[in-house]
């Protein structure tokens, strides 16, 4: 009886590593996209002002602009699942009994899953569609689908962190609102106490002085 | 296949969602076609028509027709092009003769050999294609005084986003500046931009005459709209119903034409005498020759690059329909 | 419809996350009452509602402020401000007061104004003896402002979708602003006199100049983000743009406080609270659209205000749709999706577009801050960690203050339309 345990054990620990390894793939792919889009859309705009002004505009940039922000929108919506950054009104979650908050956000993450993996499924099915017509983007006149390529991708991820959201609440005793993050004020807790503690390093050297 | 499915009493209550604004042409000939069908068909047609913005932006009603959420729908040969490139050909300028554009119009879309090609393509994006309706040509509006070719070069004019169409207006040295629609009067206000390009219906209403104090006629470029019906939809009626849509926009070709006229003549009045100080200009022919020599030697070569499959041949297969036209039409 | 509006309400209560909130009732009644609709319209509505052109914006005005959020000047405006009224009664309550309005100048939303500002005023106003829900119904209200004083996002996306001159709306905004400046400022000055709290020192000439000299360039943003879509250079969509590239300029050469990682940390940020925004701006879209397919508007219009309304009527059917909305949705959204349902309506009956765009404006940003869902309230809780119960507690007041300025402005239309009509642009 021992050794199928192992195996189960040890199946368990890869899962748990390939797990580890995908999220931080995820993590990686989505902070990337973020940062490198917003940076590109402002040098975009900012370029394109000077462009205008000194010869004539970027033809494509309004293009190329809305390209930026659709990738921005829906990995930020993974992201924010994966963060627990998506705005919510917590007010009566906070005065409920830790319990009953956990069965609540239970089956409010399973209900966010399974809206945000049928709405991958429409994206999927309206970007296959643009592919299959071979619809056009005005300016660039660039296969329009290449747009949309992020919608499915970042719906379907935002639905599977919703999914580890139930795990997550399954295996912990605590209440955590997202996979990763277990409430909205973790980050900036996390970030006060980081000022605080340089202060207090700031304060212990002068004193050393 | 028409007739198959549909009963002869079927009743239909269906969408039709226009590019334009409540009171311009699209929407009120949507209306007129509305207003027919319930007349002929004792109410059994009931068409919803949806004024510009009410059901998404020039690109999403097309699509909604595509996937048949929408019947009918009423857009313009510069968005229809990312769906069917083909009829960018009806964007390249200087193809439509000045002279009795409605009457050329007329007989190509009925008689000619350029309308089932155009159909066979726009059947292919799920879509049949129901006419080709003149709505006025387009008048560049413009801050600075324009006299002739020479003053369009650098000039910084908003168009339409379409491919076919900034590279006409480059043809001539104009700097085709992309724009959101409700940017352009604040554009206009602040010199961002120098021109813009609109039928006169499109300027008055948008009040860009407020704005500019000079309308120039190149007339390089008819604008144009293109109602159509999704594919399915329009196979499954019965052949009477299909000849009585069909009809319809056929019949109304040369009346809608000459209803814009007089629309566009009254708002130019108007808005003369709104802002007198605004100048209207209209190119001789020998200013229209260079700038028909500058699109013939510069854009129509470069045609079927922007057209996709068949555009060339489609292209020569539209001229040669408007020489036939000129000739039934005892034009020179 | 109706029941999708009451279970919409019921799944905020439960703190459901808002775009799910907006998107399964709809998903559903698409799915049980228009089976024949072809689902991959929401893809398609979410997308054309986030990006259009109009909202390009957005990003880059978040951008400029984070960047001078995690700089120096936020600071150096407040320090600016301080060293002159820090003395009077209710001085620092003034000096938040007059430092949203400021840097109202500096940034196109509430919610940035709130975590500039409010990351600033709210330890020194703690220290000084104001109560915490006092200091946070304060920062939340006195945000309000910022949309009013030019850049503001609320005029640039009302302008867009309705074709109504920005540079008219932007100078329409000022008059509203400064009167919501002035009688906050009345109210903190009676509220800090009666409670008797502490008033600071009166600074020093010396002090106050090299504050103003250290404080200067911040103000450099306006001049440059606002003349320059005056000037024509570049549209006010791009301005915030422009924006991003003075607010490098000044915390990296000017204060010198952005490091290259840091730099890639506000990118991040302003990525991520875009991305939030604006796929609730998307869902936003889908509700407007199914209202519109469903010819909601049209049925129910002429049921709430007759068939043929006054313009007073109409004015306060616009005023309490907006407000009540933006108690549910982010200001953004409500302004982008009720616009275009509302705006030619309105206008047809002779109403001035100017005009309307200044009312609509301010009751999205008053709907900002009251309860249940006022967006500031969330953004509140997330920069200073407090709980709901005390971020509301003491909004009462300013809120009263708002409406009383809203009734103000529609009885006496010159106080936001006599800038721009003088202007003569
Ligand atoms: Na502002
Ligand atoms: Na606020």
């Amino acid at each position: 009886m021992s050794k199928p345990q192992t195996d189960t054990k040890r199946v368990h620990s890869t899962l748990k590593t390939i797990g580890k390894y995908l999220s931080v793939i995820i993590d990686r792919f989505e902070v990337t996209i973020l940062s490198v889009s917003t940076a590109m859309l402002a040098i975009l705009l900012i370029v394109n002002v000077i462009s205008r002004n000194v010869y004539r505009s970027i033809y494509f940039a309004e293009e190329i602009s809305k390209l930026f922000i659709i990738l921005i929108t829906f990995t930020g919506t993974s992201y924010a699942a994966r963060k627990a950054r998506h705005i919510r009104m917590g007010a009566v979650l906070e005065l409920l009994p830790p319990k009953v908050e956990k069965v609540l956000v239970i089956l409010m993450s399973l209900i966010s899953a399974i809206v945000m993996l049928v709405l991958a499924y429409y994206a999927f099915s309206y970007m296959n569609n643009l592919r299959m017509r071979g619809t056009k983007t005005e300016a660039l006149g660039a296969p329009y689908w290449y747009f949309l390529i992020i919608a499915p991708i970042a719906l379907f991820t935002a639905g599977i962190q919703y999914i580890r959201t139930v795990f997550k609440n399954l295996h912990e005793t605590d209440v955590w609102l997202s996979p990763e993050q277990q409430s909205e004020f973790e980050d900036e807790a996390t970030m006060m106490a980081a000022v605080m503690a340089e202060d207090a390093a700031e304060k212990a050297e002068k004193e050393n002085k | 296949q028409g007739g198959a499915e549909a009963a002869a009493d079927q009743t239909y209550n269906v969408r039709m969602p226009s590019a334009e604004a409540e009171g311009d042409f699209m929407t009120v000939w949507a209306r007129n076609f509305a207003k027919f069908m319930k007349e002929e068909t004792d109410g059994r047609w009931n068409i919803e028509v949806f004024p510009y913005g009410t059901l998404g932006e020039n690109r999403d009603i097309n699509e909604l027709a595509q996937l048949g959420v929408v019947e009918f729908v009423f857009t313009d040969y510069g968005w229809i092009s990312s769906f069917v490139p083909q009829a960018n050909a009806l964007a390249l300028h200087y193809i439509w003769p000045r002279e009795n554009l409605p009457e050329v119009l007329e007989w190509v879309v009925k008689n000619g050999d350029f309308m089932p090609m155009l159909e066979e393509k726009f059947r292919e994006n799920d879509l049949v294609p129901l006419g080709i309706y003149f709505e006025g040509w387009q008048w560049i509006t413009s801050k600075k005084p324009i006299k002739g070719p020479a003053d369009l070069v650098g000039l910084k004019t908003r168009i339409m986003g379409s491919q076919m169409l900034t590279r006409d207006y480059l043809a001539y040295g104009i700097d085709p500046t992309p724009m959101a629609y409700g940017e352009i009067y604040s554009g206009l206000q602040t010199g961002l931009i120098d021109a813009q390009s609109q039928p006169m219906f499109a300027n008055h209403s948008m009040g860009f005459y407020e704005v500019a104090d000079h309308f120039v006629q190149l007339w390089c470029e008819p604008f144009l709209g293109i109602p159509s019906v999704n594919k399915a939809f329009f196979d499954s009626l019965t052949a009477e119903d299909q000849a009585l849509v069909r009809n319809y926009w056929l019949d109304v070709i040369a009346e809608s034409a000459e209803w814009i006229q007089g629309v566009n003549d009254n708002l130019q009045q108007e808005i003369a005498k709104a802002r007198p100080v605004i100048t209207f200009t209209e190119f001789t022919d020998a200013q229209v020759d260079v700038l028909r020599e500058m699109a013939r030697t510069k854009v129509y070569p470069n045609f079927p690059e922007v057209g996709g499959k068949d555009s060339a041949k489609m292209l020569e297969t539209l001229l040669a329909d408007m020489e036939k036209a000129k000739a039934a039409l005892g034009m020179k | 419809m109706g029941i999708v509006g009451l279970v919409m309400i019921a799944m905020l209560l439960l703190g459901f996350p808002f775009v799910i909130t907006l998107i399964a009732p709809l998903m559903v009644y698409l799915g049980v009452e228009m089976p024949l609709v072809n689902p991959q319209v929401i893809i398609q509505q979410m997308i054309n509602g986030f990006a259009a052109p109009s909202l390009v914006c957005v990003p880059m005005f978040i951008l400029a402020a984070n960047i001078m959020t995690s700089g120096k000047a936020a600071n150096r405006l407040v320090e600016m401000i301080r060293v002159f009224v820090g003395h009077i009664p209710g001085g620092l309550a003034i000096t938040t007061n007059a430092s949203c309005t400021l840097f109202g100048a500096v940034s196109g939303s509430t919610q940035a104004t709130v975590s500039a500002i409010g990351g600033t005023m709210r330890p020194m106003l703690l220290k000084a003896g104001y109560s915490s829900s006092f200091t946070l119904g304060l920062i939340i209200n006195a945000s309000d402002i910022a949309l009013l004083i030019p850049p503001s996002i609320g005029f640039i996306v009302y302008g867009v979708v309705t074709s109504t001159s920005i540079g008219k709306l932007f100078l329409a905004g000022i008059g509203p602003g400064i009167l919501i400046f002035l009688l906050f400022s009345i109210y903190v000055f009676f509220y800090s006199k009666v409670r008797n709290i502490a008033i600071l020192d009166k600074a020093s000439w010396a002090e106050r100049w090299q504050a103003v000299k250290d404080g200067a360039p911040v103000l450099g943003f306006p001049i440059i983000v606002v003349g320059g879509i005056y000037a024509g250079i570049f549209s006010p969509t791009e301005a915030a743009a422009a924006g991003v590239a003075y607010a490098l300029i000044l915390e990296g050469l000017v204060y010198r406080t952005m490091t290259w990682k840091k730099l890639l940390g506000t990118l991040l940020d302003a990525g991520i609270v875009t991305g939030v925004v604006f796929i609730l701006v998307g869902s936003g879209q889908v509700f407007s659209w199914m209202i519109s397919f469903l010819r909601i508007p049209q049925q129910i219009m002429p049921a709430i205000i007759g068939v043929d309304p006054t313009q007073m009527q109409l004015i306060i059917v616009v005023v309490v749709a907006y407000f009540v909305a933006c108690m549910f949705v982010d200001p953004i959204v409500a302004i982008y999706v009720l616009s275009p349902i509302f705006q030619p309506y309105v206008v047809s009956t002779g109403i001035d577009p100017v005009f309307l765009g200044a009312l609509i404006v301010l009751q999205a940003a008053i709907g900002s801050a009251p309860p249940p869902f006022g967006c500031d309230i969330f953004t509140a809780q997330l920069i200073f960690r407090r709980p709901y119960f005390e971020v509301i507690r003491k909004i009462g007041p300013f809120i009263g203050i708002l409406v009383f300025s809203t009734i103000l402005i529609i009885l006496i239309p010159g106080i936001a339309t006599w800038l721009p009509n003088t202007a003569g642009i």
